[in-house]
Parts: structure tokens; sequence; C-alpha cells
């Protein structure tokens, strides 16, 4: 099982948001290593996503079509970490910042 | 008896409140709609094995209770793969699951972190509208998994109860 740098892994996630949702309403694309609850190596993708500017997708679809387009961009890479996402709006992305 | 669809009520019951839902809200309304999923697959396997009208037997009971959170999740990230890897693949005797298994086996992962983040991290935060997709997911899930032909259906859940070789 081989590891996709930072760099990488980075660019994945801007990849698949673009791809799905769409480039115009991708606002943010990151990605962490971490420890999932039962401590094992995992990646938690953020993504800031205008969802008025995403269509063509039943509610609850796009965040199903991108789970399943970064799990099978990092198998592609020989990497078997387990990606979480969580989607968030601008607004709430600002509101974090300012907390 | 545990009904996953009421508890997928209760988790949109939750955030529909007029105002803001506070963050307890949020947080329960994530957590119950894991549950729903997680009781979901449950029922649907104690009830193909053991059978609906029997839900007083203590078969019913002991199996019911026999479904491991941690297995859960491990079986669907072995599963959310376009192809399984060789253990799986001699386990179901298949080489790809279907398009709805992996949708569902897709979402219940996350779910279940969300679930973990929801009732035991403090710093977590919860927006409502990321809150009303993580229930629209789970209710996905649960319609995906209900649409999945039965003899996988049977397969997966076994494979979820029990500890094989290969």
């Amino acid at each position: 099982m081989s590891e996709v740098s930072q760099i990488d892994l980075e660019r994945l996630a801007r990849d698949a948001a673009d791809e799905v949702a769409g480039a115009e309403a991708v606002h943010e694309a990151l990605v962490e290593p971490i420890l999932d609850s039962d401590d094992l190596p995992a990646y938690e993708f953020l993504f800031v996503i205008d969802r008025s500017k995403v269509s063509g997708y039943q509610p609850g679809e796009m965040r199903s079509k991108l789970g399943i387009n970064i799990r099978d961009r990092l198998l592609a890479k020989g990497d078997e970490t387990y990606p979480y996402l969580s989607i968030i709006s601008p607004e709430e992305w600002r509101a974090r910042a300012l907390a | 008896m545990l009904d996953p669809g009421e508890l997928l009520d209760t988790a949109r019951l939750l955030i529909s409140a007029d105002g803001t839902p506070s963050d307890a809200d949020l947080r329960r309304a994530v957590s119950t709609a894991y549950y729903a999923v997680f009781h979901k697959i449950i029922r649907t396997a104690v009830e193909r094995f053991i059978g609906p009208a029997d839900c007083n037997m203590a078969a019913y009971s002991l199996l019911y209770r026999s479904f491991e959170h941690r297995r859960l999740k491990d079986v669907c990230k072995n599963l959310n793969k376009q192809t399984l890897g060789d253990a799986y693949r001699r386990r179901l005797r298949r080489s790809v699951v279907s398009s709805d298994m992996r949708g569902f086996a897709n979402t219940f992962p996350g779910l279940q972190e969300l679930r973990e983040k929801a009732d035991y991290d403090p710093a977590a935060r919860f927006d409502r509208t990321d809150v009303a997709d993580i229930i629209v997911s789970a209710e996905s899930a649960m319609l995906a998994f209900s649409r999945t032909a039965p003899d996988e259906q049977t397969d997966i859940m076994v494979l979820m109860m029990v500890e094989t070789r290969a």
C-alpha cells in the first residue's frame, strides 16, 4: 500500500470536486491525514461547495458521487487509506474562520 | 420494535424546528441518521435469517445484538471498490458488487465517523445544511441497500455478522 503525497492529495481533492460539483461551485478542497475513530490512518477531506451552483443531482447524490470518485482515485494510486468527507457551505466556512 | 424509517423521521424533525436548531439538535440528528441505517441493515438481516414474525424469539434478539459497528464499517470499506480485493473476491465469489451496494458501502463508513464526532467530539461543528444533506445521504443509503438483489444482500449480511476464513 502506498501513500499519496500531500501535494498530490490536494490536487486529487480539487480534481475530484471539480469533476463532480463543477469548478465554479468549489471554493476550497482541503485534505488532512488523520486517525479515524478506530485509530486507523484515514484522510479527512473538507470541501467548501456552493450548492446553488451545483446542478444535475438529487439531494445527497453529490456527496455519494464525490466519495466514490475520491476512493477510486486513491485506489488507482495504490492508496487504501480510507477517505472521509465533509461538505460545508461558503457561509459556514466564513463562520468557522471567524469563530 | 425499532423502526429505521421512524429514526430517519426523528432526525429530520430535529432540524426542522422553527428558528435555528441547537448544536444538540444537529448532533442528535446526525447520530440518529446513522442509527437509522445501522438498524436498517440489522433488521433486514435478522428478518432474512429468523423471519419477521418472530421478534420475541431469543434468537431474534441474539442475532440482532451480534452486529458490531466496527465490523460493518470494515466490510463496507472493503466493498467500496471498483473491483473487490482478493480476500473479498474469494469470500463473496464475485469480483464486483452492484452499484447500489457500492453506493450504500460508500456512505456507511462516513456516517459512522460523523456519528462518532456528533456523539463524542466537543470541537466538532455541524451546520443545518450539511446535516440535512447527511440525513438525505442516510436515506439514500437505506434505499440503495433495499434495492440490491436478495442474494447479494444475503452474502454481505453474513459477512457483516461473522468472521470468516478466506
